[in-house]
């Protein structure tokens, strides 16, 4: 009897929400597939022209500059590879698994991201800073000094605009681990 | 394609409303949150097509991946159901009425209150989805199932009337 109650209540709640059509769910699904193939593509010839740049222009003169420029672009490409293959790698799992098994995964998932949070962003992020540092002798050079400290300010306020966005994905992935070992 | 879409229209057509009500179930009745949970399960349903191999029925495979996307969204509720979208029955008084709104607030709040898991399980029972089914989709055995289903509801009814 008391079961009933429990029915009772929850078949009471039935709101007025209106559901999208089917046609814009599809709609929808392939513009989110558009994207993702065109951000491989552009991703793809990226890493090809570094590839023919570094092969043919830096034996020739390479210096702080060009190393620089390499650092940050390479730490820069070694985060989004790995961001995007873990999105990837967490989707692929998440129709063909029942729930029970499903949450094992998520923590497994999770606790592999914690290194990845705390080991390799780090260094991508130091990484990025380093070489981001060994640019600044050429733009004092380059530029005049008004230009150069505006470089500057930009420069730090966004890394740390960029830095507090990293935090806050590691302190909601932390928490979400948390709740998933309850 | 034109077979494929049909055939989706109606696979949505069936199941939409029972997985928007689970995902609001475990949106503790955030609407906004639940409308994108609802959406990010079809448009998932929509990619893997292909994968479905027809292990267990399409209701089934449509209702894991409903949960997985509950389950794995880093977001959490902030809103809480508004009083003025709930249907209430026209012969009751407002008094009778007021008090369902709490009831069912205090529902979700003590659904929200629940493991991931137990909530899964509530939420399918509650939509009144077969037992098979909700084992399947939980990974659970059918006699674990009734046994566990059987206590969350006793303490579901405890956390109700304590408030």
């Amino acid at each position: 009897m008391d079961n009933d109650i429990l029915n009772k209540v929850w078949n009471e709640n039935k709101s007025s929400h209106t559901i999208p059509e089917p046609s814009s769910i599809i709609a929808k699904a392939n513009q989110q597939r558009r994207k993702q193939n065109i951000g491989l593509i552009v991703m793809g010839i990226t890493v090809l022209i570094l590839i023919a740049y570094a092969t043919l222009y830096l034996p020739n003169s390479f210096n702080s500059f060009s190393l620089g420029l390499t650092l940050m672009v390479a730490s820069m490409l070694v985060r989004i590879i790995i961001e995007m293959y873990s999105k990837l790698k967490k989707a692929s799992k998440l129709a063909s698994m029942d729930a029970k098994t499903y949450k094992l995964y998520l923590k497994r998932y999770y606790k592999w991201r914690m290194k990845i949070n705390y080991i390799l962003t780090p260094v991508c992020f130091a990484v990025y800073c380093y070489g981001l540092y060994l640019l600044f002798p050429y733009f004092k050079n380059e530029f005049s000094n008004g230009f150069y400290l505006y470089l500057i300010a930009s420069a730090v306020i966004s890394l740390i605009v960029v830095g507090a966005i990293i935090i806050n994905q590691i302190i909601k992935e932390t928490r979400f681990l948390k709740l998933l070992q309850q | 394609m034109i077979h494929i879409e049909t055939d989706f229209k109606e696979i949505y057509n069936k199941n939409s409303d029972k997985v928007y009500r689970l995902c609001i179930g475990y949106a503790a009745g955030d609407e906004d949150l639940a409308k994108d949970w609802h959406q990010e399960t079809f448009i998932k349903v929509w990619n893997h097509r292909k994968s479905f191999k027809g292990d267990s029925s399409i209701s089934t495979w449509i209702y894991r991946i409903a949960v997985n996307t509950c389950l794995s969204d880093l977001r959490t509720p902030k809103r809480k159901v508004t009083t003025e979208r709930l249907v209430s029955d026209q012969t009751d008084s407002n008094e009778i009425s007021e008090d369902r709104t709490d009831m069912i607030q205090k529902m979700y709040h003590c659904i929200n209150q629940l493991t991931s898991q137990n909530k899964t399980l509530i939420l399918m029972e509650l939509e009144e989805i077969p037992q098979s089914t909700i084992a399947n989709t939980a990974g659970l055995e059918h006699g674990t199932l009734r046994t566990r289903l059987s206590r969350i509801r006793k303490s579901l009814l405890k956390c109700i009337k304590n408030g």
